[in-house]
Parts: structure tokens; sequence; C-alpha cells
């Protein structure tokens, strides 16, 4: 039987040298370089983000709570070091689409959406990333966002739009041109 | 297609070529080295803590046994338990919750 998060933290917790962080890493750490990479169009990037976050998880483990989610806890703290890298480096790694053919696969969609994704404000790509590609409810993006459940919202239904606009796609869905290509 | 369909079918695609690519195993045995590291970091520290404690041990013995030289004169009958070692014991208690002490507050101790 596959144990949830929540009872792989309490064992994690129990003894820090057990398989259930390891579990844990396993779970979550795709998911959380993905959004990194579409966040900052930057792997290299990305991979280090993700391993300074989940490094930070495992040392301040005794800090989850378990009031959100264990994924919301580790993707705010993703998004911190992001913030702090972005400090760091003056935005000049900020969703830069130069690295994007590394991160993506050859198809011209995934470069124009990853175009699109860097017109965005960065609380907008977050939080249509969260919402729409990574799978989270919109309270688990205002938890790992740090931000009102009512600004993640709006956030999403602007990036929605904006993303739209800039791939041509109607609130059907995908036109025809971008279709074939996708 | 929607954009929502486009953005998660994107991030499925991108998370699933993530997943093989070795990240987890290079970060874990990462991780399990820092925490080795901090292991034997805490070990030579307690270690050498209690090595210097153990220097005190004859002159804190004798300053209990000069401080309460009852203790020490206490004599073993049928209703007394002998405290001829008195001294001895207390200073081996107080190391005892010393070491006790500084066992709970160590990093990573729960």
């Amino acid at each position: 039987m596959e144990l949830n998060d929540v009872d792989l933290v309490i064992l994690a917790k129990a003894a820090r040298d057990s398989a259930a962080f390891e579990a844990l890493v396993r779970r979550h750490q795709a998911p959380l370089r993905a959004f990194l990479i579409r966040m900052t169009g930057d792997p290299p990037l990305a991979d280090d983000l993700s391993q300074e976050a989940l490094i930070k998880a495992y040392r301040g483990l005794d800090g989850f709570r378990g009031g959100a989610s264990f994924r919301s806890w580790l993707f705010s703290i993703a998004m911190r070091e992001a913030a702090m890298a972005r400090r760091k480096t003056k935005g000049e790694t900020a969703a830069a689409a130069g690295n994007v053919e590394e991160a993506s696969p050859p198809r011209e969609f995934s470069l124009d959406l990853q175009r699109a994704l860097a017109g965005l404000v960065e609380e907008e790509r977050s939080a249509v990333l969260l919402c729409d590609a990574a799978g989270f409810s919109h309270a688990e993006a205002a938890a790992a966002m740090g931000a009102p459940l009512g600004s993640v919202k709006t956030y999403v239904a602007r990036a929605r739009e904006k993303l739209r606009a800039a791939l041509e796609i109607d609130e059907q869905g995908i036109d025809a041109g971008k279709a074939s290509r996708a | 297609m929607s954009l929502e369909d486009l953005l998660s079918a994107d991030f499925r695609s991108l998370a699933d070529r993530l997943n093989a690519d070795g990240f987890a195993d290079r970060l874990l045995v990462k991780l399990k080295a820092s925490e080795r590291l901090r292991l034997v970091a805490v070990g030579c520290a307690g270690a050498a803590g209690a090595a210097i404690a153990a220097l005190q041990f004859g002159p804190l013995t004798q300053a209990i046994a000069e401080a309460a030289p009852m203790l020490a004169g206490m004599t073993v009958t049928k209703t007394t338990i002998a405290f001829a070692n008195a001294p001895v014991m207390v200073t081996a208690l107080l190391f005892a919750i010393v070491g006790g002490a500084t066992a709970m507050i160590a990093p990573g101790s729960r």
C-alpha cells in the first residue's frame, strides 16, 4: 500500500534516516523541477533550486506542521529559493527563453508556450503553472505562494487570458494551426 | 485541446522525462553523505566533550567529599545503605544528568 505524504512526513520525522523522505523526494522531485523549469526557463538553475529546496525541506522537516499539503510547503520553499536567486542575479535569469530547447521537447508549440509563459507577471506564471499545469487546487497554490486565495484566482484568470491571446487559443480550445503542431 | 489541457500535458511530459534522469538518486546520495558528516561531527564533539568532562571527575568527587564529609563516613548497617563511595556516585549522577541534558538539546535529537 502506498503511503500518503502526511504519513511519510510523520515517518521521516520519527527517523531521519528512514526511507520515508526518500519516497517523498522520488514522488515530488520531477513536478518540482518541471515547475521551476517553466518558471525560470533555465533547467540547470531549476535543478539547483530544486536541490536546495529539497535539502532545506529535509533539514526543516520539523517546521512542516501539516496545515497545508506537503507539496504546497515544498513548492513554497522552492519559490523562496527562486526569489532569492533572482535577487542575486537581478533578474538576469527570469523566464529567459534562451535555454528552452534544453528543457523542452523539440516541438515548436512548447517553445511558444515557454515564450508565452515568460511574458506573464511572475505571480501569474506561478499561479497558472501550479493550478493548470501541476494540478494544485487554488487553496494549495495560495499556500505555496503565500498569497490570499482570491488573489490566486485572479492571477490564474489573468494568466489564462494572456496565454490564450499569446497562443491564439480561444475559449473552446486550441486553434487548428497550433493543434497540428502540438 | 483547451489551454488547461495543453499546460497539463506539457507539464506531465516534462515531469515524466525528469523522473528518469537520476536526479533523485544523486540528491539522496548527497543528503545521506551530509547526514553522515553531521553525525560524525556531533559524535566527535560529544567524544571531545566527554573526555574533557572526564578529566573533572576526580576533582569534582574530591570537592563533593570535602563539602559533605558525612557521606564518606557512613557505615553499612542493617538499616543504612553503604555510602562509602557516595561522592563518586553523586559525581557520576551529575555527569549522567549533564550528558542526558546535552543529548536532549543536541542537533537532530528528538
